[in-house]
């Protein structure tokens, strides 16, 4: 028996292989969910995308055509990229801005500044959802309560539907997310509290004004948590697809169609899902580079203290 | 004490956070996820919401069916099938025509025992997207509710079953339907669909309203111009729009009824061309515009923003006239305006003796080539109880339209089951009957829902001002061409 173990502990598994496998046992769920959840269908969409898949026909490989179709002969979906580029480009800095903006604001310590904060974050947490979207429709529409108010304040005199008008749709789209800053706001918040108070009475023994404080002290202690959420704002807004779902359905004249309804239309409304998938992987592929490009520059504007000397 | 106080502080903000969340998270989760299903989803997303809404009905009828008393019926039952079969039936529609629905199929359940209906049922946009993701699963329903939109391309792939067989052994009983009413859902000679229902294409207009501008009532026979004069009429009387929703939805309807009342139709025979001058559409589309532009017809924007019956224009008194696409709609319409209304034809052309309404099955009625042949016979016994029976159809109460079968029509048009409403829907129909045609593009093609899109946002592109009519008819004809040509 003490040769059988011994042979056992030779030529079987050392400790430390063990200890891996022990913890890939553990993941197991989470493995399985994302091979089967994510990875193949990413994979059976990169097959599709070289495909005339219609779901209902049988599927004939066609190479790229697809994508050279898209880049040729699509005029939505230059539109779509164009909307959705707008989009990005109003909305990303619009609730930075308001973020850091009200987290200055609410930074300190007064009284009642909690409920104000949670005030100001409970946007965020619904916002995304179906029902605001459908009541944000409702009161930017021709009979809604905003040209209610404005009727009754005698800025205009016929109402106007903001949400059906080639020229304003955008708006109202970019308004609903601006309206849900209240996420970075926190995270603004944290970082704000993490920056040594000494650096401030320095500046201020100095002659700093608020100011100039604000600029060389809190943006660049800051910047990494810019950083952090300029990145996820702007592939979240790559990404949108709800709001100008319900709100637009993809707005007069295409205005609001976003890139990810583009996607739904093709593959869900007019079952063509190869090319849906083609249009998937050129999503990906421009939100690698913008990824990329944003990383690359941030080189040489965020200051990290940790690599300070 | 100042322990105690934050304590009692947090332990409130917790209560009130729980019941925040509990209460508003609930409801705008369930609001959020009832609307998904009835709005939109993904399809899978929405196919398992659906059916966990409707397991508790599922499982309520199965129980009410095998616990009802075997009614020894004293019926006239078509070829019987003795053995036992588990069907499933999807259909879309709104809550009244769910309840009738239902109805019917607990009464072919009782009537066959044997046969168990499982059902789902879902608001039109929900619905598409379900059948899309079960017929790419070959997961179909037995019977389903087709469109005249999407019936030739299921057709084509080969998913759903030509009826035929089931006519000619009797399973299906046609012999009280007119020659057209059956010839109209032919696809290639083959019957792969049957229409739940007739409706003819009509205005809408609001006798009250034009009494009170002075305007003549409009009347079957009336030309463009007689149109135009009307929505003038209106609007410079009571100030209101003449015509609420002309174009309508599609907005390629305005066109197609503008290019039929001139002899031509939207696509050529075998659906591979359009099949109407480019220039038509030109005139078209700057004849609509001048009347937009004018204030006589509901602007774009306004149009756009009306999606459901009690915002529509000639319901909120907005305007004397909808142009609305189906005669089996404006029960609907009257509904929510609470008052009756009356029905006219499209107008026509000048001197041009084709009206401009057209006949067409609203919806229709097929099965899928899937299951034994037992299964299939019990789905073709079923849609033959919902086309044909009597009583199942003084419950359906020609909600979808008129009935294909003159029998069924004519009793319940006499009965007092529909509406007063529906009863000008029904008279409407069947006069027109005597002199419209049957829409040569009753079934679409495969191509028919991109087209729209496209044309869709052509025309809105001229009205809002955007590109010119010719741009647009140009682009349009080079676009659709391709598809078709496909």
């Amino acid at each position: 028996m003490a040769e059988k173990a011994a042979g056992r502990s030779r030529r079987g598994l050392t400790p430390k292989a063990k200890e891996g496998i022990t913890g890939y046992v553990f993941i197991l769920p989470w493995l399985i969910g994302l091979l089967v959840f994510t990875v193949y269908p990413m994979f059976s969409s990169l097959y599709y995308s070289l495909t005339d898949y219609d779901l209902l026909n049988e599927i004939n490989f066609v190479g790229f055509k697809n994508y050279i179709d898209i880049f040729t002969k699509d005029a939505r979906f230059l539109k779509s990229v164009k909307v959705t580029l707008t989009y990005t480009l109003f909305q990303v800095p619009l609730k930075l801005g308001f973020a850091l903006f009200v987290a200055m604001l609410f930074k300190g310590s007064r009284r009642g500044v909690n409920v104000y904060r949670s005030l100001y974050y409970l946007p965020s947490i619904f916002g995304g959802s179906i029902a605001i979207s459908i009541m944000w429709r409702q009161i930017f529409g021709r009979t809604g309560a905003v040209n209610g108010i404005l009727k009754s304040l005698g800025l205009i005199t016929t109402a106007k539907s903001w949400i059906a008008s080639p020229d304003t749709a955008l708006g109202t789209l970019i308004l609903l997310s601006v309206w849900q800053f209240g996420s970075p706001m926190l995270i603004f918040l944290a970082g704000l509290k993490q920056i040594p108070q000494s650096y401030y009475e320095a500046a201020s023994i100095d002659g700093a004004g608020a100011w100039k404080q604000f600029l060389h002290i809190t943006l660049p202690s800051l910047s990494p948590i810019i950083f952090y959420n300029f990145l996820m704002q702007t592939i979240g807004s790559f990404m949108s697809f709800t709001q100008s779902y319900i709100v637009t359905a993809g707005g007069p004249v295409d205005e609001t169609l976003m890139y990810a309804l583009y996607i739904y239309q093709t593959g869900f409304t007019n079952y063509h899902m190869g090319y849906a998938s083609a249009l998937s992987w050129i999503s990906l592929i421009i939100i690698g580079i913008i990824t990329a490009v944003i990383f690359k520059t941030s080189n040489y504007w965020v200051f990290y203290e940790s690599k300070a000397e | 004490m100042k322990k105690a106080f934050t304590l009692v502080l947090a332990a409130a903000m917790l209560l009130a956070l729980l019941a925040g969340c509990a209460g508003g998270n609930g409801t705008a989760t369930t609001a959020a996820s009832t609307t998904a299903a009835a709005t939109t989803a993904a399809a899978t997303t929405a196919a398992t919401t659906a059916a966990a809404t409707t397991a508790a009905a599922t499982t309520a009828a199965t129980t009410a069916a095998t616990t009802a008393a075997d009614t020894a019926a004293a019926t006239t039952a078509p070829a019987a099938v003795t053995d036992s079969a588990s069907l499933r039936m999807s259909w879309w529609g709104s809550q009244t025509r769910h309840d009738a629905t239902i109805k019917v199929l607990e009464m072919f359940m009782d009537k066959y025992p044997n046969i168990t209906i499982e059902y789902e049922y879902a608001g039109w946009d929900g619905y598409w997207d379900k059948i899309a993701a079960q017929a790419s699963a070959n997961a179909l329903p037995n019977i389903w509710q087709q469109s005249v939109a999407y019936v030739k391309m299921y057709a084509e792939a080969g998913q759903i079953l030509d009826l035929q067989p089931y006519v000619d052994e009797g399973i299906i009983n046609l012999s009280d339907w007119s020659e057209a009413a059956v010839d109209v859902t032919r696809i290639d000679g083959k019957l792969y669909s049957l229409s739940l229902g007739n409706a003819a294409h009509c205005m809408i207009y609001d006798p009250d309203l034009f009494e009170e501008a002075g305007v003549p009532l409009p009347t079957m026979d009336w030309t463009w111009d007689d149109y135009k004069a009307t929505v003038k009429g209106i609007t410079e009387a009571l100030g209101i729009f003449g015509d609420g929703s002309f174009p309508n939805m599609n907005s390629k309807d305005g066109l197609r009824h503008y290019v039929f009342s001139q002899g031509y139709s939207m696509y050529n025979e075998d659906q591979t061309a359009l099949n109407f001058p480019q220039e038509m559409m030109v005139e078209y589309l700057n004849w609509e515009k001048e009347l937009q532009d004018a204030g006589y017809i509901a602007d774009q924007a306004t149009q756009s923003e009306i999606t459901t019956n009690e915002a529509s224009l000639i319901v909120t008194g907005e305007s004397a006239i909808n142009s609305t696409q189906n005669s089996n709609t404006c029960v609907a319409l009257m509904e929510a305006a609470g008052k009756s209304l009356a029905l006219v034809c499209y107008p026509h052309l000048e001197g041009e003796t084709r009206w401009g309404t057209v006949l067409a099955p609203s919806q229709l009625i097929n099965l899928t080539d899937t299951g034994s042949d037992s299964d299939k016979k019990a789905s073709a016994m079923v849609v033959d109880f919902i086309l044909n029976d009597i009583d199942a159809n003084m419950i359906l109460a020609a909600e979808r339209g008129v009935p294909g079968n003159s029998k069924v029509a004519e009793a319940v048009a006499n009965s007092d089951v529909v509406s007063d409403y529906a009863k000008i829907t029904i008279n409407y129909v069947n006069e027109v009957s005597q002199y419209a045609e049957a829409d040569p593009d009753a079934l679409r093609p495969a191509a028919d829902g991109e087209i729209i899109t496209i044309y869709k946002n052509y025309h809105d592109q001229v009205m809002f001002g955007q590109i010119s009519a010719e741009d647009a008819a140009a682009g349009f004809f080079a676009e659709a061409n391709a598809l078709l040509a496909k």
